[in-house]
C-alpha cells in the first residue's frame, strides 16, 4: 500500500519528482558520459602502448655509437634501447608535406601499428611504412612509391605498410597548430634505406679516407643515429638521467621521459581538461538535486503531518514510515543514477569522439567504463537518501497525538532586514518578499543556486568563447604584429634571408627549441629570437606590448613560476641541439597565450656564438607580391586564424553543450522553485486575493523575488562561471596561459538569458494565479 | 432601507454526472443596506457556498447575484478583484492572517489595493489592538488575530463584511466580544454585515436570519427587535 501512496504522490507532485530524477541522472550522466571517453581513450591508449611497447624515455643527440647503445643497455633499471636516425624530409605533393621519417636499427621499442600490408621489417631496404592518417589524406596505399626530399636529395621507397605510430597520438606541421594529415606525416624505414651517399656518409674512415664497399656492419658505424628510445621498469623514469648521462659522459643533447612528448602528453593533458570539466558538472548537478531533495521532502512531509500521525495511530513502525519516506529519494535518484550510468558512456563519447579523432590520432576510438562511475552513482544514491532522511527526520520524530494535531502557525520574526533604515519606506511587495526570503531559507538558497548555475555555465560557455577569441587576437594581433609568415627553405642563406627580409621590409625570426636550467632544474622550451623589429613583439606581465631590444632575454611568466625565476636572475641555456651551456640575464617576464619559452633577440643568438637560422620573415607585404625561390611555404594570417578557429571545435561543441544544459537546469529549478514557493504560499496568495489583490498584481509580487534571486545569481554567478573556466585552463598546463575573461555584450547576453528564464518561469505560473482557487486554499485549518 | 444584496433563483452545483452535487439549490434573498445578517444552518447546508458566491470567491452554476444593482455572476477574474477590493471585506474563521506581516501592516496591507484605505492605527485601536500593533500573529491570541482580522476587513471602508464562522475557532467569552465588536461596526460605521454560523444563538441579535438546509432556504426571519450581543442569552 505504501508503494502505492509513494507513486501517487509522485504523480501529485511530478514537476518537483521529475526535477529531483533529472539532476540525479544528469550528475551521473555527464559523469559517466565525459568519463567513458576518457576511459574509453584511456583504456585504447593502455592497450596500445603495451601492443606497441611504446618507449618511456628518450635521448637526443647526434651520434649514438653502438657502444653509447651498450652503455645505456647496461644501466640498472633500463629494460631495453634502441637506436634511430631522425630525419625531417619533404613529401612529394605539391603541398611540400613535412614527414617525420624514422630509420630504425631494431624493432622492439615504440613499434608501428600496422593496419595494412606486412609487418615493419627493420631489415628491409625497398620499402618504407607510412602513418595511415597521412596516407588516406594523400590516397596512398601499399604497393605505392614514394618520394622524400631529403635535404635536396631524393630517397623513393615502395610503400610496404600503413601504419600508427604510438608516438604520435598528436602531430601536426611546425607551423600549424590543428594537424592537417595532408601537409604532415610520419614514416618509418630500415637503416638499410638511408641513402648514405646522398647524405654525406658514404663511410669515410677515423682517417678520413672513404671506404668502398663496406660490410653491413660497418656501415651501421656510419649512421650518426641522433635519439635513443628506452624502456624501464622503474616508476621514476626521471631519475634516469644522472646515470645516462654518466653512461654518455654527457655526450646527449637532451632526455625527456613520455610526459614530456608532445604526441603523448597533448591527449592527456586534453584528458584531464575533460576530467576537471566533469567533476565540476557533476558536482552542481548532484548539489542541486540535494537541495531540490530537501525542499520537496520538506514541504511533502510537512504537508503528510497528519498522514504520519494517522500511521502511527495504527500502529506503524517509525522505522517503517521513515524508509516508506526514504524510498521516495532513493528510488529516483537509484533510476536517474542507473540511467546516467547505462546512458552516459555509450552516448556522450559519440558527441566528442568526431572533433577528438580529427585532432588526434589513434588506431581506435570507443567509450569506456570506469568502476568509477558505478562509485558516483552510488554515492549519488547515499546522498540523495540521506538527504531525504534528514529532511523527514523531524517531522517522524513528533509524537503521533502532536502530528494528528494542525502544525503550530509559522512563527513570524523581525528580519534582519526590517533594521534597514528606509525598511519602512519600502513597498509592500518588497517588505512582504524579504520577509519571505528570511523565512524560507532553503526554498531561496535553492533559487539562488538554480540561477547561479544557470548564470555560472552560460558565463563558463561565453567566456570559453570571449577567451579563445582574445588568445586569438593576443597572438596574432598583440604579439604576432604581421599579415605573413614567410617560410625558408632550410638551405637558404643568412644572406640570401636579410636581403629578401630587405625587400620584403621584413624581420627576420629564428624558431628552435632550448633547454634551461636555473635552481636545479632543466626544461626544455621553445625558443625564438627576433630582430627588434617590432614585428614580432611581446607582452610584459601586465600584457603591455612592447619590443625586445639589444640583450633582452623573456621568459615566459608559467616557466618563470615553475622555476622560480624572476627579472634579473641570471640562467643557463643551450640551443638543444648544441651541449655547451651559455649564461643569460633575464631582463623580462613575459605572456604569452599559447608555447612556453624563451624570447630573445638576433644579438644574444650571435653573442653565444650560435649561428642565426632564420625559419621565417614576418612581412607585411601582401602573399601576392612576394616572389622568391628561397620561400618555402607563406602563411598567411588569414590561413592561421582559419586553423585556430578550427583547432576550437570541439571547444564550440563544449560551448553549444553548456549553454543547453545552462538553459535547461535553469528553467528546471526555477520552475521547481516556483512549484514549491506557489504551493508553500498558496493561502497566502488566496488571502490575499480575497482582500482584493488580483493576478497580475500577485504576479508581480512572486515575480520581484525571482528577479532578486536571479540577480544575486548573476552577481555570483558571473565570477564562478569565470573561475571554473580559470579551473579548466589552469589545468592544461603550462602549455596555455589565458585569464578568463568576459566582454560586456557576453555578459550582458547570459544575464539577460538568465532574467529571462526566470521571468519565463514567472509567466508559467500567472495562470496559475488566476486559476487560484480561494475557497479550496483557505478552507479547512492549517 | 436600500437594497443592497440579491440572490435570484442561484444555483450551485458540483462535479458532473452520477458524482454531481446541488450545494445551493434556487435560492432567493435580498439584504438591505446596514443589515446585520445571520445565515444559519448544519453543516453542509449550503450557508458558506452562499457566502463565497456573495463574496467574489465562487460563482453561481446559474441564476443571478446583484450587488448595488451591479450582476457579479458574470464577472471575470480582474472584475472580481476589484469588487472584493472595493465593497467586500472578508473575516474568516481561522483568521487567515499573513503570519509574516504584523497586526498593524496586515491591515495595512489593503493600502496596497485601496486608494482611500483608512488609517491602520485607528482601527486597530478601534478593535482594541493599539498596544498590539506591532506584534506577529503569531503572538497573539485567538481572539485578538480575529480582531486584526476585523480590523483589515473594515480598513478598505467596504459596503459588506462577510464573515464565515467567525467565532468558529474562539471560546464563547472571546467569541462574543468578537461579535459585538461586528454589531458595533455595523451600526456604528453603517455596514452591511453578514455572517455564516451554526450557532443559533446569534439569531437573537440579528436584523435578518435566514436559515437554510440541504442548500434550500427554509425560512427568511426579520428581527424587529434585536437584542445588542452582550444581553444575549448563550
Amino acid at each position: 500500500m505504501l508503494l502505492h501512496k509513494m507513486l501517487r504522490d509522485m504523480k501529485w507532485n511530478k514537476m518537483q519528482f521529475i526535477s529531483i530524477f533529472l539532476l540525479a541522472f544528469l550528475g551521473v550522466y555527464v559523469y559517466a558520459g565525459v568519463g567513458g571517453e576518457v576511459a574509453g581513450i584511456r583504456e585504447i591508449r593502455n592497450s596500445y602502448n603495451k601492443e606497441t611497447n611504446l618507449g618511456d624515455a628518450w635521448i637526443y643527440g647526434e651520434n649514438f655509437t653502438e657502444d653509447d647503445l651498450q652503455a645505456v643497455k647496461d644501466i640498472e633499471g633500463i629494460t631495453d634501447a634502441q637506436r634511430r636516425l631522425f630525419l625531417t624530409a619533404v613529401g612529394e605533393s605539391e603541398q611540400k608535406p613535412t614527414i617525420y621519417l624514422y630509420f630504425q636499427e631494431e624493432n622492439d621499442i615504440s613499434k608501428p601499428k600496422v593496419v595494412q600490408g606486412e609487418e615493419f621489417d627493420q631489415t628491409d631496404s625497398k620499402h618504407v611504412w607510412l602513418d595511415k592518417r597521412f596516407a588516406d589524406a594523400n590516397d596512398l596505399t601499399v604497393g605505392d612509391e614514394y618520394t622524400f626530399d631529403i635535404e635536396g636529395n631524393q630517397l623513393t621507397l615502395k610503400i610496404g605498410g600503413i601504419i600508427y605510430s604510438p608516438e604520435y597520438t598528436y602531430y601536426t606541421d611546425d607551423d600549424a597548430i590543428i594537424p592537417d594529415f595532408s601537409k604532415v606525416g610520419i614514416a618509418i624505414a630500415s637503416y638499410e634505406t638511408i641513402p648514405m651517399e646522398a647524405l654525406g656518409l658514404q663511410g669515410k674512415n677515423a682517417e678520413n679516407v672513404v671506404v668502398k664497399n663496406i660490410s653491413e656492419e660497418a656501415k651501421k658505424a656510419f649512421i650518426p643515429f641522433t635519439q635513443m628510445v628506452i624502456t624501464t621498469d622503474l616508476t621514476d623514469v626521471g631519475s634516469l638521467e644522472d646515470k645516462i648521462s654518466e653512461a654518455l659522459d654527457g655526450g646527449y643533447s637532451y632526455f625527456i621521459t613520455r610526459e614530456s612528448i608532445p604526441g603523448v602528453n597533448q591527449l592527456q593533458d586534453e584528458m584531464k581538461q575533460h576530467e576537471a570539466m566533469m567533476i565540476v558538472f557533476t558536482i552542481a548537478f548532484v548539489g542541486i538535486a540535494i537541495l531540490a531533495i530537501i525542499t520537496t521532502m520538506n514541504r511533502l512531509v510537512n504537508n503528510q503531518r497528519t498522514q504520519i500521525g494517522t500511521m502511527k495511530a495504527l500502529g506503524m513502525k517509525k522505522g517503517k514510515i521513515l524508509r516508506h519516506y526514504m524510498a521516495y529519494g532513493f528510488w529516483l535518484s537509484a533510476v536517474g543514477a542507473a540511467l546516467g550510468v547505462a546512458l552516459g558512456p555509450v552516448t556522450l563519447p559519440r558527441l566528442f569522439i568526431p572533433s577528438m579523432s580529427s585532432a588526434y590520432t589513434l588506431p581506435e576510438w570507443k567509450g569506456g567504463y570506469s568502476v568509477s562511475f558505478f562509485l558516483v552513482g552510488m554515492i549519488t544514491v547515499v546522498a540523495c537518501t540521506l538527504t531525504t532522511y534528514l529532511s523527514c527526520r523531524k517531522v517522524l520524530a513528533v509524537n503521533p497525538a502532536d502530528t494528528l494535531k494542525p502544525a503550530a502557525p509559522k512563527k513570524g520574526k523581525r528580519s534582519i532586514f526590517e533594521k534597514l533604515p528606509f525598511w519602512n519606506k519600502l513597498s509592500f511587495s518588497v517588505q512582504y518578499n524579504l520577509r519571505d526570503l528570511s523565512r524560507s531559507k532553503i526554498r531561496c538558497l535553492m533559487g539562488f543556486a538554480g540561477t547561479l548555475c544557470c548564470m555560472a555555465l552560460l558565463v563558463c560557455s561565453a567566456s570559453m568563447n570571449d577567451s579563445f577569441k582574445n588568445m586569438r587576437d593576443w597572438l596574432y594581433e598583440d604579439i604576432q604584429n604581421f599579415d605573413n609568415r614567410v617560410e625558408l627553405k632550410k638551405e637558404t642563406t643568412l644572406y640570401d634571408a636579410e636581403s629578401l627580409s630587405k625587400e620584403l621590409q621584413g624581420e627576420l625570426i629564428m624558431e628552435d627549441s632550448i633547454i634551461v636550467k636555473a635552481k636545479n632544474k632543466k626544461k626544455i622550451l621553445s625558443f625564438t629570437a627576433v630582430e627588434g623589429k617590432g614585428l614580432y613583439r611581446f607582452t610584459n606581465s601586465n600584457l603591455e606590448i612592447d619590443t625586445l631590444q639589444d640583450s633582452d632575454f623573456a621568459i615566459t611568466q608559467k616557466t618563470a613560476e615553475a622555476l622560480g625565476i624572476k627579472e634579473g636572475d641570471e640562467i643557463s641555456w643551450h640551443l638543444l641541439d648544441a651541449e655547451k651551456w651559455e649564461t643569460a640575464t633575464v631582463t623580462i617576464i613575459n605572456r604569452m597565450p599559447m608555447g612556453v619559452g624563451i624570447t630573445t633577440t638576433r644579438k644574444v643568438v650571435e653573442e653565444a656564438g650560435y649561428d642565426f637560422i632564420p625559419s621565417y620573415i614576418a612581412t607585411d607585404v601582401a602573399e601576392d607580391d612576394i616572389h622568391s625561390d628561397q620561400i618555402k611555404k607563406i602563411f598567411t594570417k588569414k590561413s592561421m586564424l582559419e586553423a585556430w578557429d578550427v583547432s576550437m571545435e570541439t571547444m564550440t561543441i563544449i560551448v553549444v553543450l553548456l549553454i543547453v544544459v545552462a538553459a535547461l537546469l535553469g528553467l528546471l529549478i526555477l520552475y521547481n522553485l516556483g512549484l514549491l514557493a506557489y504551493a508553500e504560499r498558496e493561502k497566502e496568495l488566496a488571502t490575499l486575493k480575497v482582500v482584493g489583490f488580483n493576478a497580475s498584481k500577485l504576479r508581480k509580487m512572486l515575480l520581484i523575488q525571482n528577479t532578486w534571486l536571479s540577480i544575486f545569481g548573476i552577481i555570483v554567478g558571473t565570477p564562478t562561471g569565470l573561475l571554473m573556466v580559470q579551473y579548466m585552463v589552469d589545468i592544461m598546463g603550462d602549455a596555455f596561459d589565458m585569464t578568463a575573461t568576459l566582454s560586456i555584450p557576453s555578459f550582458l547576453l547570459c544575464s539577460g538569458t538568465t532574467l529571462l528564464v526566470s521571468i519565463v518561469v514567472s509567466i508559467m505560473f500567472s495562470g496559475k494565479l488566476k486559476k487560484l482557487d480561494m475557497v479550496a486554499a483557505l478552507k479547512g485549518v492549517e | 432601507m436600500n437594497e443592497l444584496i440579491t440572490f435570484k433563483d442561484v444555483v450551485k452545483e458540483y462535479g458532473t454526472g452520477e458524482s454531481k452535487q446541488i450545494a445551493v439549490n434556487h435560492v432567493d434573498f435580498t439584504i438591505d443596506e446596514g443589515e446585520f445578517v445571520v445565515i444559519l444552518g448544519q453543516s453542509g447546508a449550503g450557508k458558506s457556498t452562499v457566502l463565497n458566491m456573495l463574496g467574489g470567491m465562487d460563482q453561481p452554476t446559474s441564476g443571478s447575484i446583484r450587488i448595488n444593482g451591479e450582476e457579479i455572476s458574470t464577472m471575470n477574474d480582474n472584475q472580481m478583484s476589484r469588487l472584493r477590493a472595493e465593497n467586500i471585506g472578508f473575516i474568516f474563521q481561522f483568521y487567515n492572517l499573513l503570519p509574516s506581516l504584523t497586526a498593524y501592516e496586515n491591515v495595512a496591507l489593503t493600502k496596497e489595493i485601496v486608494k482611500d484605505a483608512l488609517d491602520p492605527s485607528e482601527l486597530l485601536d478601534a478593535v482594541g489592538l493599539q498596544e498590539h500593533k506591532n506584534k506577529f500573529p503569531s503572538q497573539l491570541s485567538g481572539g485578538e488575530q480575529q480582531r486584526v482580522s476585523i480590523a483589515r476587513a473594515l480598513s478598505k471602508n467596504p459596503k459588506i463584511i462577510l464573515g464565515d464562522e467567525p467565532t468558529g475557532a474562539l471560546d464563547s467569552e472571546t467569541g462574543i466580544a468578537v461579535l459585538e465588536l461586528l454589531q458595533k461596526m455595523c451600526k456604528e460605521r453603517h455596514k452591511t454585515v453578514i455572517i455564516v454560523t451554526h450557532n443559533t444563538a446569534f439569531a437573537q441579535c440579528a436584523d435578518k436570519v435566514i436559515r437554510m438546509r440541504s442548500g434550500k432556504i427554509r425560512e427568511i426571519k426579520v428581527n424587529e427587535s434585536p437584542v445588542p450581543v452582550s444581553e444575549v442569552n448563550w
